[in-house]
């Protein structure tokens, strides 16, 4: 079994995506419990003021890191270059969590900057473990995996809760749970997303993702893009109380990549999910 | 099994024959979906160009740009699993690009935007102070190898285009800038947060430019000497180490410290 790491987990509040532009706004603000999450590939550079920020901006907020590079799932071997740049930021910023995807993005060499999906086969189940387990030992923790948001009705062995289940069984892992990803893929090759997010087992979930979809611009409606472009969207809000409700408060991030928004925008966004949280515990 | 498919994936997403995914789909007409992540790919490549090269893009205007860092997209796709690096031979590509002779300074603006990315993100280091220097003994200062700052970069370039690069780096409005084929030397670099720039006499790069190979200074003041007898090696020379241009960490310096003082 592999110890996790020392540094304090992750409040059980709402914390949001670090984009250079809120850096100098959330170093002003006196928010409490915020917390901050970082993609750690940004951050792959020998010096300059991105690392300076990061470092000042850790000293006031915890932590988590959510990486993108990885390619758990693909063909590829694990990235050396990349996983020692991963080392080194996390053994001088200690994050709290550090997660992964369900997910590729490389082959041959090549990356590609985006998050592939993987047929949900027992041979993808003892492939995805094994280097999971892989990754675990060399970071020397454990870590999270997020759920993907899928646009291909890939033909499968095992519905997904099941699938994700298995992994941590497998590997000690944990789950990321992005309800913005199962609402989006529950549209995209139909299945119920109530059912899903009532079928992930609560102890196993250690930190959730409220994000933004938007419609595609071709086919509308029947198919949704996980752009985290936009507010999160009511229907995603509901399923969000559906789980708490069940499982009680987890660290929740209110996640955004593109159109960024001002941070007090932001900020508001992010007082909902804390607003929810705090009911939550209140209730518990 | 799974080699096949991410085969079968990657010749619809990042190739152009969708055949083979349809296989693999529980509905063969979902394989038009395949496109989002086509996009997807080839958007965050091209984004990230237009992030690392600020004033070509927006030389260059948006059409062109477009255009350009699509196909350097498809000709050098990324390799390393993060996108804050890449794009290092564009300026290169630029150079062979259709319709670059439209705008043919769009690669040195490049190599600019890319020199200045890099003095970004380089090692962070303390630049070397004056006082460091003051109880050396002056006759002794030209054998001194002095080591530039981690973030200096120096570049030759053939056309003079660093006034309407840098203002084009910066948002401010549009201005005319008169960029015509004549060689400029730039030096770049960073001795806290912000990156500095310069444009140096055919001179001052050659003494740089020997200081950056390892020389000692008056190695360095001899060859800027040779390029131009109006070099004053002692103004340049306190001009760059109060712009903070050497480095703290000076093994040489440490070295003569026990040998002369």
């Amino acid at each position: 079994m592999i110890p996790l790491a020392s540094p304090p987990p992750l409040p059980q509040r709402a914390g949001i995506g670090l984009k250079p532009d809120h850096y100098r706004a959330i170093l002003d603000s006196a928010a409490e419990g915020l917390w901050l999450e970082a993609h750690p590939e940004n951050y792959m550079v020998d010096g300059g003021p991105r690392l300076a920020w990061l470092e000042a901006l850790r000293e006031r907020h915890p932590l988590s890191f959510h990486g993108v590079g990885a390619s758990l799932g693909g063909p590829d071997p694990i990235d050396s270059d990349h996983l020692g740049a991963l080392k080194s930021l996390i053994a001088r910023f200690e994050p709290a969590v550090v997660s992964e995807h369900v997910a590729w993005s490389a082959a041959g060499g090549r990356y590609f900057a985006d998050l592939f999906p993987l047929p949900r086969t027992d041979e993808a189940l003892c492939w995805l473990a094994e280097r999971i387990d892989a990754f675990q030992m060399a970071l020397r923790r454990a870590i999270l995996i997020e759920n993907p948001s899928v646009y291909l009705p890939l033909k499968s062995e095992m519905d997904e809760p099941d699938f994700l289940v298995e992994l941590c069984k497998r590997t000690g892992c944990g789950l990321l749970l992005d309800v913005n990803n199962v609402f989006v893929s529950a549209n995209n090759t139909g299945f119920d997303a109530a059912a899903y997010i009532d079928a992930i087992p609560g102890h196993l979930v250690g930190e959730v993702h409220l994000a933004g979809h938007e419609a595609d611009a071709r086919r509308g409606a029947n198919l949704l893009i996980d752009t985290h472009g936009a507010p999160v969207a009511e229907p995603v809000w509901a399923l969000y109380e559906r789980l708490i409700s069940r499982i009680g408060s987890r660290p929740t991030l209110i996640e955004r990549d593109a159109n960024i928004p001002a941070f007090d925008t932001l900020m508001a966004e992010r007082g909902r999910a804390d607003l929810a949280l705090a009911r939550q515990l209140e209730a518990a | 099994m799974l080699s096949g498919y991410y085969q079968a994936f990657l010749d619809a997403v990042v190739g152009t024959d969708p055949r083979m995914l349809g296989a693999y789909l529980e509905d063969r007409a979902a394989v038009s979906n395949a496109l989002v992540y086509r996009n997807t790919t080839f958007r965050g490549a091209a984004d990230a160009l237009a992030t690392a090269y600020p004033a070509v893009a927006r030389l260059a205007g948006e059409v062109y740009f477009e255009h350009v860092a699509i196909a350097y997209v498809e000709a050098s796709p990324p390799r390393q699993r993060s996108l804050v690096g890449y794009g290092e031979g564009f300026a290169d590509f630029l150079e062979d690009a259709p319709g670059i002779a439209e705008a043919p300074y769009l690669p040195d603006a490049a190599r600019l935007d890319s020199a200045w990315l890099a003095a970004h993100r380089a090692p962070s280091q303390a630049p070397l102070a004056a006082a460091d220097l003051a109880a050396l003994r002056p006759e002794r200062l030209a054998e001194l190898v002095l080591k530039l700052h981690p973030s200096v970069r120096l570049l030759e370039l053939g056309w003079n285009v660093h006034d309407a690069w840098k203002h084009n780096r910066a948002d401010a409005p549009a201005k005319t800038h008169q960029v015509l084929p004549e060689r400029q030397y730039v030096m770049l670099w960073r001795p806290a947060h912000e990156v500095e720039t310069q444009v140096l006499s055919a001179a001052e790069a050659r003494f740089f430019q020997t200081l950056a190979c390892g020389g000692a200074l008056g190695e360095a003041a001899e060859d800027a000497l040779a390029v131009s007898q109006d070099f004053n090696t002692t103004l340049v020379f306190a001009g760059a180490l109060e712009a903070g241009a050497f480095a703290a960490e000076q093994p040489d310096l440490d070295g003569k410290r026990e040998e002369w003082w």
